[in-house]
């Protein structure tokens, strides 16, 4: 951008941006401003526009341009220029009224990050107090600097490092003192005026969130007085009640660490103890809002104190009684109150599991007791409700939590105790909705049942059979579908007790033909035929199952179900003794998919997108095949493969599918997906097929560059690779589908446009290198091969990252002679030196890149994978990488430009050391985490 | 003729932001309409809206503002004005922003309503795209405008520059990536530092991958913040319409608010003919017959 855009310019784009009813206006609006926030100029134009009071965005955009540039070009400024610039912007944001918050606020970021990085502006809350504090028509400017501040500490854009943050969080703690006089001040003198009362708890909370309050005097602070106050005044507003509560939860959240805030803790929960009578005040005047913030109090109390609870339960702050307060939210009318606690039943129940303590369990037995109980009525139906719960409404997700954390809190009460207690509530009187939250609960344990269980599991499996589902439609749908749930549940007890097998696979098939029960029973079906595969009776369920799979469209029943049908008839068939007849069988369930499939290949008619999922769409009937040749596996016998001709018959349908559909990237993904189950069936016996799939594949993805085809040619080298007459072909297809790859991700952005090829591809390198090493080093595409992967490294994208590190990882993992004990090989001897050729030629910048990696391109939970690396690296040349480290840390910058020290020498050299001498990569991850922080 | 609206607990949805665009929206057709104010009245104790924050979006050209009357009477009102602002809302899009990390699905999300089609491929979006994205509701057409903007810094936009118009927002990350739950409280501080009191939803995306890593009850951000939580799947179509039917209902400010796959009545015009400011004027005048002050209401 240049010359200077005018002003007017300026205006002109953000009314296109805000205003023009035209998106692409809009979007070409947003790139020009953009461009102009990077220029030079946005700095001085920004300052004009805030002059502009009369037209509120304008002066929006012209504080958040400030604040932007302070954040991200920084560097553009000269040090000479930081003091200016405070004072400017301390100017304009005392000639701000009121009115214009979001003004206010943008500005106040400005100035909080510009504390943050201008390491020569030493005492900038000092200084803030003694401008601000001294008039009162000020203390909404100040109160909001005060809020963001601390929050910006934590703003990872700022890349102001570890040690900045420490020393700026000690001169917070230090300054505490002076904005607590402020607060107070502020409180005093406006004690009733609920909406500053508001913003002042934000700021406190902001402090606590940090760790900024000192323990200590706090605990007599009027600020927590009036917060506690307005918690119980029921006539507050509102908002207020909110910000009380997350002031509360802030400082509650800081008492984990209950040796810096033992005192804090200590007085909040006893504080806390006295709330109890004003939830149940809300709660019967059913105020959903305050019940929220009450129960998000107790729940972040009790998580907070959470060691305490397991440690010394019952005593001290590992009371109990917080525990109860915790239960009085559970029968509260609205669920949403309810769930608030999940997740701390959630954690209780994985620190228990990990302490495997019965007598410690039983101490907490009653309460979760409790919880399930409450749980139950929670999950009732309305009486009236009509039909089963569909999958969109919301209670559908609420019973779906439900469940999941009634599986996880049950061995706390153990599931026999409980699946008793349970059983004892049901009985005729019940109305249909009552019984049904019952079985729901139960379907949720069903699993956890012992086989050898013989009162209770037959009792209810014989009240689904004889009382319940007798006929299917006796009772209400919802009581039914719940019913079939619950004996997919039992599963494993089945398969234990198989004379209840036939009855209730009748059961379920019946269900199938019942609209709204044809999908549960489906899934019922397929767990139990899955895990009672080998069971004699399923043999005689087997004419059936295949005559429901020819029907199968004569059903309402969804494509998920139909595959789980198809799944479950082809798991049967799969241990058939009789290999003929499995053969058949397995034949005739490709065929009810093939044949449709053939026919719409033989049209010529298009595919519109609203035949997707219909039975006009190639895809829908490969997902079904999918299913036939995924789960119909027979045993291999003496390298016989029973079905190799059903199966090979196949490979002319895939052929023609891949050719009539090959730009069609969605039927193309779901045949491959197909052809990979295909190749995994077969094993070795698929060898005769290979050549004319691979042609296929290098054909169609020089045309199309669907990254599907490489993920199906890693499949075939993981299949194939140990096959010495197969090796040499499948280089040859690894070249192939390399130059294309190679030639797509060089194009500008090609790395982060094409994430997916980038995973398919490495993906395969890997699996070649697996598989032969030394074939693959010695091609032509080695070289490029690494450079690439060196290149992605830096990817955000999670499945193409970790392929790129595997691969690097793999590269150099080969046994080098210093390390051997015996001397090497001849092949290992060739593999070694063509291993260390490219890490001399490469080195250097893979180093660098691993190191960017970690200080800036990407996020620190990749860093595992990062360290990887480096200790493939070092095992395999550990003074040449330690001199590439050494060199590319010193390239590193060791103070910004606001004068804020990054890295200090003594850190640089630690980290050097430590990473070049460590032995194993789970030692080197923390240091790379470590070391992030400092630039982050 | 003047209008008035209220806002009371019933209509909590209509927030400040929205209130003053209807109300500038009302203020640019004053002229030509000739209205000659606007009144506002909001019920006692309501927290959105503060008698301070009214007057300051009160138009020039005066109006009023005060409390309601009894539940009956505030019934009534509530009906026919739900309708005058369904009206108005759907006459001007709704600016959605949509935010979250990089990759976690927001592209795809929007661009599964406009071709009803998924698409694996990822495309880093730049800067911001535009996407207007049309409901047919029971009480009408409705129009998001969907800012999709780029999660990923280094793909530039104006981050928070686009929030100052908005008027409701998504959030979204990835279960199967912890980090991108981890900075939803960045991106929500970001978005309730510009715009305080507007709807947001928390999105859950790709719930149909196996490998889950944020479980479902540790998703506890919302719960702290008063927004609401949905998983959702771009991939499967799982709960694709819920975030957009949420804020539906919060901005018509009629919880029974539904979708209806298409157009049952023609969508109403809402051209300001003559014949429609005269229906206003009478719904106004009923309006305001029961926008008397009445502080001594027994349910206040």
């Amino acid at each position: 951008m240049d010359p200077a855009p005018t002003i007017e310019t300026v205006l002109h784009a953000l009314r296109a941006l805000y205003h023009s009813p035209n998106t692409l206006e809009k979007e070409q609006a947003s790139k020009w401003l953009e461009n102009f926030q990077k220029s030079v100029f946005a700095w001085s134009i920004a300052d004009q526009l805030l002059a502009h009071r009369d037209d509120p965005e304008a002066c929006y955009f012209a504080a958040h341009t400030i604040k932007t540039k302070i954040q991200h070009h920084f560097y553009e400024l000269p040090g000479t220029s930081h003091h200016s610039l405070r004072d400017s912007l301390l100017n304009h944001i005392s000639s701000c009224d009121s009115q214009t918050s979001v003004v206010v606020t943008q500005l106040s970021l400005a100035i909080a990050d510009l504390a943050l990085l201008m390491a020569a502006w030493e005492n900038a809350v000092a200084d803030l107090l003694t401008k601000f504090a001294p008039n009162p028509a000020s203390y909404p400017v100040l109160l909001e600097i005060l809020t963001v501040l601390p929050e910006e500490l934590m703003n990872k854009t700022l890349r102001i490092g570890a040690n900045r943050r420490a020393e700026v969080t000690e001169q917070l703690s230090k300054t505490f003192e002076g904005v607590h006089q402020f607060l107070v001040a502020c409180l005093s003198g406006y004690y009733t005026d609920q909406q500053l009362c508001g913003r002042l708890f934000k700021c406190l909370g902001s402090w606590f969130s940090v760790g900024a309050v000192p323990d200590g005097e706090i605990r007599q602070s009027p600020l927590l007085e009036a917060l506690f106050h307005y918690l119980m005044d029921l006539s507050s507003q509102s908002t207020l009640h909110e910000a009380a509560t997350d002031c509360l939860c802030s400082a509650l959240y800081k008492c984990e660490d209950m040796t810096r805030y033992g005192h804090l803790a200590q007085s909040l929960f006893e504080r806390i103890m006295n709330l109890s009578s004003t939830y149940a005040q809300c709660a019967a005047q059913s105020d959903t809002d305050r019940c929220l913030n009450f129960a998000r109090i107790f729940t972040e109390m009790a998580e907070s104190f959470l060691e305490a609870l397991i440690q010394f339960p019952n005593k001290g702050l590992g009371n109990f009684s917080q525990l109860e307060l915790i239960c009085s939210t559970l029968d509260n009318e609205a669920y949403e109150v309810t769930e608030i606690s999940f997740n701390f039943w959630y954690s209780l129940s994985e620190h228990l599991y990990q302490v495997d303590d019965t007598s410690l369990n039983s101490q907490f037995s009653p309460y979760v007791q409790k919880l399930i109980l409450a749980l139950c009525k929670h999950v009732q139906l309305d009486q009236d409700h009509d039909g089963i719960l569909e999958q969109s409404e919301d209670f559908y997700d609420f019973r779906l939590r439900t469940s999941d954390l009634i599986k996880d809190v049950i061995f706390i009460v153990s599931s026999t105790k409980l699946f008793r207690e349970l059983l004892t509530h049901l009985n005729p009187s019940l109305t249909w909705n009552v019984t049904e939250s019952y079985l729901f609960v139960m379907t949720a344990i069903a699993g956890n049942m012992e086989p050898k269980e013989d009162i209770i599991v037959p009792h209810v499996i014989n009240l689904v059979l004889t009382e319940y589902c007798n006929p299917p439609v006796r009772h209400h749908a919802a009581l039914t579908f719940t019913c079939i749930s619950l004996l997919g549940g039992f599963k494993e007890w089945i398969k234990h007790n198989p004379q209840i097998l036939n009855p209730a696979l009748q059961l379920l098939l019946s269900c199938l033909r019942i609209p709204k029960l044809s999908n549960m029973a489906a899934t019922s079906l397929d767990l139990i035929c899955t895990e009672c595969m080998e069971e004699k009776q399923m043999m005689d369920n087997l004419p059936t199952l295949l005559q429901v799979v020819k029907d199968v469209d004569s059903f309402h029943i969804t494509t998920d179900g139909t595959v789980r049908l198809i799944k479950a008839a082809a798991v049967i068939l799969s241990k058939f003794p009789n290999e003929q007849l499995l053969c058949e069988g397995i034949r005739e369930l490709c065929k009810y998919q093939v044949v449709p499939l053939e026919k719409l290949v033989e049209d010529s008619s298009s595919l519109s997108s609203k035949d997707r999922a219909t039975k006009k769409d190639p895809g829908f009937w490969l997902d079904r095949l999918t299913s036939v040749v995924r789960y119909g596996v027979p045993a291999v016998k003496n390298g016989h493969h029973p079905c190799y001709q059903v199966i090979a018959e196949l490979w002319a349908t895939f052929a023609k599918v891949c050719n009539r559909y090959q730009s069609d990237v969605k039927t193309i993904e779901k045949c491959c997906r197909c052809i990979r189950f295909a190749i995994r069936n077969l094993g070795g016996s698929f060898t005769p097929l290979l050549e004319p799939l691979v042609t296929l594949m290098v054909s169609l993805y020089s045309q199309h560059l669907h990254s599907c085809y490489l993920y199906l040619g890693a499949i075939l080298v993981d299949v194939f690779g140990a096959n010495c007459h197969c090796i040499k072909g499948l280089l040859h297809m690894t070249e192939a589908l390399a130059m294309p790859t190679f030639e797509l991700l060089s194009k500008p952005n090609g790395l982060v446009l094409h994430s997916d090829t980038v995973d398919d591809f490495f993906r395969l390198c890997l699996r070649f290198l697996q598989r032969d090493r030394l074939v693959l080093l010695s091609s032509s595409i080695t070289s490029p091969m690494l450079k690439c992967a060196i290149a992605a490294a830096t990817l955000q994208h999670r499945d193409a990252n970790a392929s790129v590190m595997r691969f690097l990882v793999e590269m150099f993992n080969v046994p080098s002679p210093s390390s051997s004990k015996k001397a090497l090989n001849a092949e290992s001897t060739t593999t070694y030196t063509l291993v260390a050729e490219q890490l001399q030629r490469e080195g250097p910048v893979l180093v660098d890149t691993l190191l960017q990696c970690c200080v800036s391109a990407l996020p620190s939970s990749l860093m595992i994978d990062v360290a990887d690396v480096f200790m493939s690296l070092l095992t395999f040349d550990r003074p040449s990488v330690s001199t590439w480290l050494e060199n590319s840390l010193k390239s590193l910058p060791t103070e910004s430009t606001g004068g804020v020290v990054t890295a200090t020498a003594q850190q640089l050299k630690n980290f050097h050391s430590g990473v070049t001498s460590a032995t194993d990569a789970r030692d080197i991850t923390p240091m790379l985490k470590d070391f992030l922080i400092l630039y982050r | 003729m003047s209008i008035t609206m209220i806002v009371a607990e019933s209509l909590d949805c209509i927030y400040y932001r929205e209130l003053q665009s209807v109300t500038s929206l009302l203020a640019t057709k004053m002229n030509n309409l000739d209205f000659s104010k606007i009144n506002i009245a909001y019920r006692k104790g309501q927290h959105a809206c503060m008698p301070s924050k009214l007057k300051s979006i009160l138009p020039s050209t005066g109006g009023s503002y005060s409390t309601l009357g009894t539940k009956r009477k505030r019934a009534i009102c509530k009906r026919t004005l739900i309708n005058n602002y369904f009206n108005l809302l759907s006459n001007s899009n709704i600016m959605l922003v949509l935010v979250g990390d990089g990759g976690v699905g927001k592209t795809t999300f929007v661009k599964r309503h406009l071709t009803g089609e998924f698409e694996k491929r990822y495309v880093a979006t730049l800067g911001v795209e535009v996407h207007p994205l049309k409901f047919f509701t029971s009480r009408g057409e409705m129009v998001f405008n969907v800012w999709d903007t780029a999660g990923q810094e280094k793909f530039g936009g104006l981050r928070d520059g686009y929030y100052i118009q908005g008027q409701c927002a998504v959030i979204m990350f990835d279960v199967t990536a912890r980090v991108t739950y981890k900075n939803v409280p960045n991106w929500h501080r970001d978005l309730v530092r510009v715009c305080e009191n507007i709807p947001i939803v928390l999105c859950g995306n790709k719930v149909d991958i196996k490998d889950r890593k944020v479980k479902a009850k540790t998703i506890t951000f919302h719960r702290k913040k008063n927004l609401q939580y949905y998983d959702i799947s771009a991939k499967s179509n799982y709960n694709f319409e819920k975030p957009f039917l949420w804020l539906a209902r919060k901005l018509a400010g009629d919880s029974e608010l539904e979708f209806i796959a298409m157009p049952a009545l023609q969508p109403p015009e809402v051209v300001m003919d003559p014949q429609l400011a005269s229906e206003y004027e009478r719904q106004l005048q009923d309006a305001q017959n029961v926008s008397l002050p009445d502080e001594a209401d027994e349910d206040l």
